[in-house]
């Protein structure tokens, strides 16, 4: 294998170790934690296609876990499309959609369930990556910005009545986006890497004045790639966000941090395509007011091609 | 989970296709016993405030087989926590505020007579419905939706949906349906165990794993602030938290501002579209109570106040002493109950969404 095709997988590893971070608070997918990370060269394409299945039944009282006799079952399934594309050298766009199934059963009642799928939101960023890992750098770095864009519908109903923003597949709302990423590769051939990445999320209201609480992602992580076409990366995520806002006044019960442990193993099918499959699990929550139910857990699959 | 995930992304490949269009689909049902809901999905309510509060169906519990202990045995309320009181001949019960936030809703019974006590904390009204042929032999939930922020409760027999505030059902096979109002009363725990030393409180040990000296609204009750869309919401007569007695007969409606009345007890000796009714309050004791003040046999009382003999609250021209449950306990009338009108303790802003342009007693 020559380096150039260990260099290569290296970066469609490194961008499949996401994980959406929705909880019972949010609704859509802050998709900038599926963010692929990969510099793209000019005019390259990057294709990448990540599903989510996200469990949300731990409930949560600041950072205690309190037993939840209600029996409740809160689940979200989300496929994001991802495209990149090299604009030049530095430059390169990334372009993201969304398609999200949201389902909410409480046990307790056995008679009640909800759901609501649909397109979701989308997102375009622009990334600058002025140093790239290579023959000649073991640095990278890059940044981007970017808006996201609610594309699919945020009005889903039940029984006449809309249901509530959580259960929504868009937030409906749009967002402005910062993000940025560090990579460090201790050898020449890139095969162990040292990473850190973070976004902001600076949230619009929808049409029903509803807010999702802005929102601050940092992830520190190392990637170890074997020569026969399997990779490993191992991650912490510290997440945090603000309180949901209606009508400018605070929701209770919304925002907090969150600390995740992310492992996710990689393969590479050839010299263009890979896999990933990918598992968030919960260190360390702290929630804001009196309740919260929050993430239990996530596993994540992604399928990437470059043309 | 492999063929959902190939289905997921089949769904986005085919709308992508078709130029981008979103679209989204929503279901609902039973899935316990595999029968559907009523598929007439009309409210009688005005479905623009009607809002879903996010916890689900059920998502915030009620309690279907409450325990209770004896007013020795409390020792998690405060002399000033709120506590409902609901007596039948010698029974009383008490469900502390602290607890109602949690739970909202407890199907119970006193004397063998079922009812449902409800509480919306974020109108702060309470409302004891009796369980009969209106109902149905039922019990209630919490539906997870609001009308103007108030509780909708539902009944487990028919599916169908009871805003609180109203009485009555406005969606499902019960729509148009009243529910029957129980007297109850609120005040201070300070002044509830000296009223009936002897009363039952509901158990803090519920079966649910919640903090009840945690008030989970945060700031709510006190601010200025509301979490959901309300009716005539720039109605500033009063703070929009202002505990009001809410009263209405027929079509007219009128609130008694509860922090205005004396700090000991007041009688107010009121009519609303032509109906005699009396209002009695107590600012430091945060209660206030109306019955109607024509007695059975026709005769319209005169009311005046009792003091310091709770729960012995006024008496009336012909020397009957009436309690806070409008029972005369002494007298003539020894044994009468004075009628209730439809009233309530609820936050002002919630009473004025529901009855525009609301009068106040001045």
């Amino acid at each position: 294998m020559n380096i150039i095709k260990i260099i290569t997988f290296t970066g469609l590893a490194s961008f499949s170790v996401n994980g959406f971070s929705a909880t019972c608070s949010c609704a859509g997918v802050p998709l900038l934690n599926s963010m692929n990370s990969a510099s793209v060269d000019k005019n390259q394409w990057l294709l990448n296609v990540t599903y989510e299945h996200h469990e949300m039944n731990k409930l949560y009282s600041g950072s205690d876990e309190v037993n939840d006799e209600t029996n409740r079952i809160r689940e979200t399934d989300s496929a994001i499309i991802q495209v990149n594309y090299g604009i030049n050298k530095v430059w390169s766009v990334s372009a993201m959609l969304s398609y999200i199934d949201h389902y909410r059963e409480i046990g307790r009642s056995s008679n009640s369930f909800s759901s609501a799928s649909g397109i979701g939101d989308g997102l375009i960023l622009l990334k600058y990556t002025p140093q790239q890992i290579d023959l000649f750098s073991k640095w990278e770095y890059a940044f981007g910005v970017g808006v996201k864009i609610p594309l699919g519908e945020d009005n889903a109903m039940q029984n006449g009545v809309t249901l509530s923003e959580d259960m929504q597949p868009s937030s409906g709302s749009y967002s402005a986006l910062a993000w940025g990423y560090l990579g460090y590769a201790f050898d020449q051939s890139a095969q162990t890497q040292m990473f850190m990445s973070s976004n902001y999320s600076f949230n619009q209201d929808n049409d029903r004045n509803y807010t999702n609480g802005n929102e601050f992602n940092i992830d520190i992580g190392g990637s170890y790639t074997m020569v026969k076409n399997w990779g490993f990366v191992a991650q912490l995520r510290y997440r945090t966000t603000q309180a949901d806002e209606r009508n400018n006044n605070s929701i209770p019960n919304t925002g907090g941090e969150w600390v995740d442990f992310i492992p996710s193993v990689q393969y590479r099918i050839n010299d263009k395509s890979g896999v990933n499959l990918g598992f968030r699990l919960p260190l360390y929550r702290n929630l804001d007011g009196a309740l919260q139910f929050t993430t239990s857990s996530a596993a994540t699959l992604s399928y990437s091609y470059a043309l | 989970m492999m063929i959902k995930v190939i289905a997921t992304i089949l769904s986005i490949v085919f709308l992508v296709s078709c130029g981008g269009s979103s679209g989204n689909n929503t279901t609902t049902g039973n899935t316990g016993n595999g029968t559907s809901t009523s598929t007439d999905n009309s409210w009688s309510i005005d479905s623009n405030f009607i809002q879903d509060g996010g916890p689900g169906k059920d998502g915030i519990p009620s309690l279907d087989q409450p325990n209770f202990q004896s007013i020795g045995d409390t020792t998690f309320m405060f002399a000033s926590d709120l506590i409902i009181g609901i007596k039948s001949g010698d029974k009383i019960k008490g469900y502390p505020h602290k607890i109602l936030d949690w739970h909202e809703v407890v199907n119970d019974s006193l004397d063998n007579e079922r009812f449902v006590l409800s509480y919306c904390p974020l109108t702060g009204s309470a409302v004891a419905w009796d369980i009969n042929n209106d109902t149905g032999d039922t019990e209630f939930g919490v539906s997870g939706l609001l009308y103007n922020s108030n509780l909708i409760l539902y009944d487990r027999n028919t599916d169908s949906n009871w805003p609180q505030m109203l009485m009555q059902s406005a969606n499902g096979s019960k729509k148009g349906t009243f529910a029957t109002q129980k007297v109850i009363f609120e005040t201070t725990w300070e002044k509830f165990q000296l009223m009936y030393p002897q009363a039952q409180v509901l158990d803090d040990n519920t079966g649910f794993s919640r903090n009840y000296d945690d008030y989970p609204y945060g700031n709510y009750r006190t601010g200025d602030k509301l979490l959901f869309n309300v009716e005539n919401d720039d109605d500033s007569r009063l703070h929009k938290k202002e505990r009001v007695l809410g009263v209405k007969v027929g079509s007219s409606t009128k609130a008694y501002n509860i922090s205005e009345f004396s700090s000991d007890i007041e009688i107010i000796n009121d009519s609303i579209r032509n109906t005699a009714v009396v209002i009695a309050g107590s600012r430091d004791d945060k209660y206030a109570v109306a019955f109607e003040r024509t007695a059975a046999d026709g005769t319209v009382l005169e009311f005046s106040a009792v003091y310091n003999q709770l729960p012995i609250i006024m008496s009336d021209n012909e020397e009957n002493q009436w309690d806070i449950n409008g029972m005369a306990v002494s007298g003539p009338r020894a044994g009468e109950q004075l009628v209730t009108p439809f009233s309530y303790i609820v936050y002002w802003f919630a009473w004025a969404s529901f009855y525009t342009d609301a009068p106040i007693y001045q």
